[in-house]
């Protein structure tokens, strides 16, 4: 009998102990969608060394943890590549998520919420972040996602036309009044064959205009058009004003050296401010960059671009993805390579201030006087307007995006079409 | 003859997929959702969905791309030339970028083996480190048609289409004779790729008679602007004694271009480089680089894309074409588009 006994429980002992052996060795393996390349369309090479390191120091600190990704996907390639996991039910269990997918993305309901990680971990309440970037991630009062990387919107100057001029370099507080003054000094016929051929300002757009009036155009929940506000109309009134002065003629490129200021990302300054990729782009001037000038209602920043993360609500490792989203917000060495390595600003704001960070800026630019200042950084990111997007947002600016660049002559004119414009971007967004 | 068959992608079905454990929700909730996800994102998916049952089945060609590096912008608007042909036919293509590594573009082309594409265009990172991927792809039965960059084991792809690389660097080698009687010679190469090895040997073999020129340093770029830059830069600091820098390629040769120039060094040196690129032409138009030897990335696309539907139609086609190069200098750049690739 009791031999009988001892067999089973014998058998049951050995599996008992091979299984605890098993789970005590077993790594948990999580997949983290990502792709090639830079998020912001500009030259990159050195994507997969920062994902690489950052999974390398991650499995350092959870060993029971093993990181994969399918190396490959083209950024123009990646939204797709992403929709047709989730239709398929495979989707990472951490990904990244680009600027035009979140709205989406969050309104389907595959993010899984983020408020309890963020409450209960131990080490995110450490850290000085960016709020704007925090903010960006909300949806309906809720956490979906948190940011990789941001890339502000900065003005680049032409500082050699400026010198020539005698213009000083615009404050980091100066106004639209400020630019119409600088434009309007600038712009001249400088050979005197009767054709303006030195400028003010190129790419300053309705978008733009609007962000640096804080200005939204739409309802924060996506239901109605809000272009027959003052902000709008006051926008649309400095827009005619900036191209009045070039008198309707063609501005060249900032390249020609003809323009003094240029609306561009700091992911292309990032990218072509610096050797080598700076020979490519005119070397017969210098330029800095420095904040965009704001409107009455407005502040000096403008368009934010924001690379977020998120964890799939399906996934069955939200744990280990939350510890390595835990993980690239906080620890100090990935947030200096995300700085270093890709196009982009970390969103860890005490970063920025480091001596050795601002080196990265000194080391690599290619003349010294041209170096970024970290405070037009954190302007442009501070102060930057968070649009409560929606997710027919695109496809609305789309549909009136011809018709706002047309715009026809200001007083009742203006007033009126911007109802118009209205009544018609609701009956689109009643739809 | 390849069997067509679908785009290779499984036909989801929305509303039979069954929610996880994960959804703490009821099962009509989560039923809409799903319901709700698929009208989102079904017009995304629209080139992957095939037709419903009862109608004919329109059979689409899925193809597999995989170059070194997109990161080049030649293989960029080579991969426009693959893709106008393909998209123009209601073919998709799906392109992987490895970013210069062997080991992740292998892993991608087992990936497009799983996806059961119908051919694969390759450019291979290492022409001797891709022979086990493209082993397995041999052994599932799909075409590879190789382009720019020649893989060693020739008999595992289907064709190879490049440019005349070896007529590239003898074109700067000539070149070179005609502007410097003698001269110290900088060779930025890429031995792993067979394209770009086979420009530094054709170069190397037509001044080899010539005593009077000779290669003072040689040094890998892999083809990569930010890595030639540093290349050029620990060449400038070991202070080795050069006239002219022969480059394998375009952004090898801007690399090589910033760093003389960053250290005050560009005078008097000629820079040559090979693609033909828009960057490459401005700057030999603007005098900072010598001159560039042309390629038509679009036309080797083209010519790809063309081979591969040749291919997938049960005929044969050649197994090498070389595409004509013709080199740019300050005295000719006029006939070209800076603004363009040819």
């Amino acid at each position: 009998m009791n031999v009988r006994l001892s067999v089973p429980s014998g058998i049951f002992i050995i599996l008992l102990l091979l299984f605890s052996t098993g789970c005590k060795t077993r790594k948990i393996t999580i997949t983290f969608g990502t792709f090639a390349g830079s998020a912001w369309n500009v030259q990159n090479p050195d994507t997969y060394k920062l994902y690489d390191r950052i999974i390398a120091d991650f499995e350092r600190i959870y060993p029971q943890v093993h990181v994969t990704y399918s190396s490959g996907t083209m950024r123009e390639d990646y939204s797709e590549w992403l929709s047709r996991t989730i239709l398929e039910g495979k989707e990472p269990d951490i990904f990244l998520i680009l600027p035009e997918d979140f709205n989406l993305f969050a309104e389907i309901g595959i993010l899984n919420p983020l408020d309890t990680f963020m409450k209960n971990s131990s080490v995110l309440p450490g850290c000085i972040f960016f709020a704007p970037l925090i903010k960006a991630g909300q949806y309906n009062g809720r956490q979906y996602a948190l940011p990789f990387e941001c890339d502000p919107t900065l003005m680049f100057v032409n500082t050699t036309l400026l010198e020539k001029e005698h213009i000083p370099f615009p404050s980091e507080n100066w106004t639209w009044d400020d630019l119409l003054a600088i434009c309007a000094k600038i712009t001249k016929d400088t050979d005197g064959d009767g054709v303006i051929d030195q400028f003010g300002i190129t790419g300053f757009n309705w978008e733009t205009a609007l962000y640096t009036n804080r200005t939204p155009l739409f309802s924060d929940d996506g239901t109605g058009g809000l272009f027959d506000t003052d902000g709008v109309y006051d926008t649309f009134v400095f827009l005619e004003k900036l191209a009045a002065i070039s008198g309707g003629q063609k501005v060249p490129d900032f390249d020609s050296g003809r323009v003094a200021f240029d609306i561009s990302a700091y992911s292309f300054y990032r990218a072509y401010g610096y050797y080598p990729y700076s020979i490519l782009k005119n070397n017969n001037f210098t330029w800095k960059a420095t904040v965009l000038p704001r409107g009455p209602h407005g502040m000096n920043a403008a368009q934010l671009k924001i690379l977020s993360m998120g964890i799939s609500r399906r996934s069955r490792h939200k744990k280990e993805a939350e510890a390595l989203m835990e993980f690239i917000l906080t620890n100090a060495s990935v947030q200096t390579k995300i700085l270093e390595q890709s196009k982009g600003i970390p969103v860890r704001k005490d970063i920025l201030s480091r001596n050795y960070v601002r080196q990265i800026f000194v080391k690599d630019i290619s003349r010294k006087k041209d170096e970024i200042s970290t405070d037009v950084l954190f302007m442009s990111i501070d102060d930057a307007m968070i649009i409560r997007g929606f997710r027919r947002y695109r496809s609305a600016v789309s549909m009136i995006d011809k018709e706002l660049t047309d715009i026809p002559a200001s007083g009742t004119m203006l007033g009126n079409f911007l109802s118009q414009i209205n009544i018609k971007v609701n009956a689109y967004l009643a739809q | 003859m390849h069997i067509l068959h679908n785009n290779g992608i499984k036909n989801t079905s929305v509303t039979k997929s069954s929610p996880r454990a994960g959804f703490r929700r009821t099962r009509t909730t989560v039923l809409k959702q799903y319901m709700f996800l698929a009208a989102c994102l079904l017009p995304v998916l629209s080139a992957f969905c095939s037709c419903s049952a009862r109608e004919p089945v329109k059979r689409h060609f899925v193809f597999g791309a995989t170059y070194m590096t997109m990161g080049n912008p030649f293989f960029v608007y080579l991969n426009d030339g693959i893709k106008g042909i393909v998209e123009a036919k209601g073919d998709k293509l799906v392109v992987l970028d490895p970013a210069m590594d062997q080991e992740k573009q292998n892993d991608q082309l087992i990936r497009l083996i799983n996806q059961n594409v119908d051919a694969v265009f390759l450019n291979p990172v290492d022409w001797e480190k891709i022979t086990p991927a493209l082993e397995k792809i041999r052994k599932a039965g799909i075409p590879v048609i190789n382009i720019d960059a020649p893989v060693k084991e020739t008999e595992l792809v289907n064709c190879i289409i490049s440019s005349d690389n070896r007529k590239a660097g003898m074109l700067i080698a000539q070149d070179l004779f005609s502007r410097r009687k003698k001269a110290g010679i900088i060779v930025l190469e890429h031995p792993s790729a067979r394209s770009a090895a086979d420009r530094a040997a054709a170069f190397m073999e037509t001044i080899k008679e010539k005593k009077q020129y000779t290669v003072t340093a040689r040094a890998s770029s892999d083809g990569l602007i930010e890595r030639s830059m540093t290349e050029m830069k620990k060449i400038l600091e070991q202070k080795t004694g050069f006239d002219v820098v022969m480059a394998i390629n375009d952004p090898t040769a801007v690399g090589a271009v910033a760093a003389l120039q960053e250290a005050g060094r560009a005078d008097g040196i000629l820079v040559y480089g090979i693609d033909g690129s828009p960057d490459a032409k401005r700057l030999v138009a603007e005098g900072k680089m010598t001159a560039t030897v042309a390629q038509s990335p679009v036309l080797i696309g083209r010519e790809a894309a063309t081979a591969a539907y040749t291919i997938l139609s049960g005929r044969q086609v050649e197994r090498q074409i070389l595409v004509p190069v013709v080199l740019i200098d300050k005295t000719n750049i006029a006939a070209y588009d800076i603004s363009r690739w040819q």
